[in-house]
């Protein structure tokens, strides 16, 4: 169908469904940054973007182009004060290694993928301590690492159940190929 | 964007970016200035949008600490928490003035420190991160915010600027592992350095040989090395079961909570400018 016969209603439904997915990708970005004055979980916040950048991975590695996982990384290493290069470097290598291998995810169970999340979840975030320690010459202590763990945990059926909502209704025709959380 | 995204699919271009963003992270491991200077453009651009963001989630998070059972306590522990405040900083000040008064009764001539302005500011964002402990707040070089100067609380000080943009600043907080403030605990002539940590104590280093801390024993900031202004309480030696033994580390209680800061006061004082550069003019 081309655009020139698209009624307004059809029009404004194509901008959403371009628009939405990346208004939640920001809205998790600004979460990982703005004080929650709620202790400890401002220590041991989860990191929001990555959980999008793994949803999207898996169920529709079309919807966000690599360049820019890669520069909502920088941003957050620009604004978070850490090294930059470590979010992005992660953020984009999980994203090239699961939606390359997302077929071991598509159409299976919701624990599956859980099971998925928890290792990636695991090894990026051991590996931005190593990288950090590495670059700021500090070793931090791990016990925040291991609660942003299982916070992350935690929280991703959560985050996972409203992105399955987004996917279904705007970012994507028909059904999403997974199970609901 | 589908196009975009096609060609930028390619392992290939994964593959640069990934080189990338190694090579970001050698430049930005050098401490150079540009790359500050990066950072704190690009916060100047995102402060607009965490402002805005800040405010619900300040509101959603005074929501749960009201609905945590405690709704009807609340209005009176938030009349009481500023009184307190209030008080705090009047007990500070006394503090101060008594540590200051005995000092003058010792010396004849003094030069007294020069009057100090404040900027207030709101913080955007927070210190919640396993590795660097810093705040962003919504000041920067327009409203006369320089690196190094001293941040403050209602309770002590915070911690001090480390990088400046127009409309945001960075602040080190007194707990991040990088940090050091030269101390004075009350009551003694014991000088020594207060070390960041990364977790919620800090510890004095280079205490005096064979000084005993007592808990509880207040510790100010020296004055020593220019940065901070002297007096300023930071927090109580506190003993620490299963960490704290004779000879071990003096860990120290900070008077601040840096989760639950929502405006910061930075002392607006001029500042050596070889303070700020590490270069000592001929």
């Amino acid at each position: 169908m081309s655009l020139d016969v698209w009624t307004w209603p059809e029009r404004a439904g194509g901008l959403a469904r371009l628009l939405v997915p990346y208004i939640f990708i920001a809205l998790f970005f600004v979460l990982d940054l703005v004080p929650v004055h709620i202790p400890p979980f401002g220590e041991i916040r989860p990191c929001f973007s990555i959980m999008s950048v793994f949803y999207w991975a898996v169920y529709r590695p079309t919807l966000i182009p690599n360049w820019f996982v890669f520069g909502l990384g920088l941003t957050l290493d620009l604004v978070s004060g850490i090294p930059l290069g470590i979010n992005a470097f992660i953020f984009l290598l999980v994203y090239w290694i699961i939606s390359d291998q997302r077929r071991v995810f598509v159409g299976q169970p919701f624990v599956t993928v859980m099971i998925g999340f928890a290792l990636v979840l695991s090894i990026s975030n051991f590996l931005r301590w190593f990288l950090f320690s590495v670059l700021s010459g500090v070793w931090p202590p791990l016990l925040p690492v291991l609660g942003v763990i299982l916070s992350g945990l935690f929280i991703f059926p959560l985050i996972s159940m409203l992105l399955y909502t987004i996917h279904k209704n705007f970012a994507g025709a028909g059904n999403p190929d997974h199970a609901q959380p | 964007m589908a196009a975009a995204a096609g060609l930028w699919s390619r392992p290939a271009a994964s593959f640069l970016l990934l080189f990338f963003s190694v090579i970001l992270m050698a430049v930005s491991g050098a401490h150079s200035p540009v790359v500050e200077q990066m950072r704190m453009r690009a916060t100047d651009m995102l402060t607009p949008l965490l402002v805005q963001a800040a405010t619900p989630v300040h509101g959603a998070a005074a929501f749960v600490r009201d609905v945590s059972g405690l709704a009807a306590l609340q209005s009176e522990i938030a009349a009481l928490r500023d009184e307190n405040a209030r008080l705090r900083e009047w007990y500070n000040r006394a503090v101060y003035l008594e540590n200051e008064n005995s000092s003058l009764r010792g010396l004849l001539q003094v030069t007294p420190d020069a009057p100090h302005e404040f900027v207030s500011a709101r913080v955007i964002s927070d210190a919640g991160n396993a590795y660097v402990k810093t705040l962003l707040v919504a000041a920067g070089s327009d409203d006369g915010v320089e690196k190094g100067q001293a941040v403050l609380s209602g309770e002590g000080l915070v911690g001090r600027i480390l990088e400046v943009g127009r409309k945001s600043a960075r602040i080190l907080l007194i707990t991040d592992i990088n940090s050091r403030v030269p101390v004075i605990i009350q009551g003694s002539d014991a000088h020594a350095v207060l070390a960041g940590t990364n977790d919620d104590r800090p510890v004095l280093k280079h205490l005096p040989m064979g000084y005993k801390a007592l808990e509880g024993a207040v510790v100010m900031t020296s004055g020593h090395g220019g940065i901070f202004p002297a007096g300023l309480p930071l927090g109580k030696i506190k003993a620490v079961p299963g960490k704290t033994s004779v000879g071990g580390p003096v860990f120290v209680d900070p008077l601040s909570d840096f989760t639950a800061l929502s405006y910061v006061k930075i002392v607006n004082s001029k500042i050596d400018p070889n303070l700020k550069t590490g270069v000592l003019n001929p």
